[in-house]
């Protein structure tokens, strides 16, 4: 625990600092998906690996913090990789699985495990509400159990990522409020 | 991983399978957003929507054809065509499925409807 005294900064450095270092990650994170394709089962299937940084940020510094993680890091690599139609889709995944996350996470009796399966699978709900207003069909509304289904998965793998990490890494944040519950 | 966790994505996955039944219940009887295209040698002929019952003759080729909608479907009612397969195909009714009088070069094909997708990009 002496790792944690010599940590000691000012709470602002800290958070600025902590802050850039989750925008970084979750920019890596989407880039390392766009990069290695896993969409062979289902198109646009991704593991969400940015949704790690985003809960982690949410542990550490709250609501807002995980908020703006996860919506500069949408702007930033839609801008990078992406086009006008991918960040309506991004930004409307990340908007409602964002909201269902806090919602499930206000509940106080379910796991991160949970929070992060919530957020999987309404992060691909919205892309395909998204996908049902920019086409104008609701047709899409067949594909969502099987989304669901991939959501549900994706979102427990990295549910039990985000546990170990939040728990390793809380020993070096004096801002953590605490790891899993 | 808690119990809460496990009746979380059980009650997901079901919501998900409750939501898209009931969008296929609720679009089984929608005629209302399909129509057909009729095209000729010349180009499109005329489109008409499915949700209305009438009867179209259409002179292509050197006859005609005399194409009837009943009830949300189509079919070829007539034709003075050789080889008759166009009457034989029958009533169709789903989006994407054709009638094809080949002699005349005319074609009837269905549009729209729940699966709108192939609307869009045609």
């Amino acid at each position: 625990m002496h790792i944690r005294n010599n940590y000691r900064m000012s709470t602002r450095t800290e958070k600025v600092v902590f802050f850039g270092i989750y925008i970084c990650l979750a920019m890596i994170f989407s880039y390392v998906e766009a990069v290695i394709p896993i969409s062979m089962v289902i198109p646009g299937f991704k593991l969400g690996l940015a949704n790690i940084v985003v809960l982690l940020a949410w542990e550490t510094y709250g609501f807002s913090c995980a908020v703006l993680t996860d919506i500069i890091r949408i702007f930033i690599t839609g801008y990078m990789f992406g086009s006008a139609v991918s960040l309506i889709f991004s930004l409307s995944g990340g908007i409602l699985s964002l909201l269902m996350m806090c919602f499930i996470k206000k509940l106080r009796i379910f796991s991160i495990y949970s929070v992060s399966i919530t957020g999987g699978v309404f992060h691909n709900a919205g892309q395909l509400i998204a996908a049902g207003c920019v086409f104008k069909t609701a047709g899409f509304i067949y594909l969502l159990p099987a989304y669901t289904i991939a959501g549900v998965a994706t979102g427990l793998v990295i549910g039990i990522l985000s546990d170990i990490i939040i728990k390793r890494t809380s020993v070096y944040m004096s801002g953590v409020k605490g790891g899993n519950e | 991983m808690k119990k809460s966790d496990i009746i979380l994505a059980i009650a997901l996955i079901m919501l998900s399978v409750i939501v898209a039944a009931a969008a296929r219940y609720r679009n089984n009887d929608d005629t209302q957003d399909k129509y057909i295209r009729i095209e000729t040698e010349e180009g499109l002929y005329g489109t008409y929507p499915l949700s209305e019952d009438m009867q179209i003759s259409v002179m292509a080729g050197e006859g005609y054809n005399i194409i009837e909608i009943n009830g949300g479907r189509v079919r070829m009612a007539q034709a003075d065509c050789p080889d008759h397969y166009c009457e034989r195909m029958g009533w169709i009714s789903d989006n994407g499925q054709t009638i094809i009088c080949l002699p005349h070069r005319l074609i009837i094909s269905i549009y729209g409807g729940e699966d709108g997708i192939d609307a869009y990009t045609e």
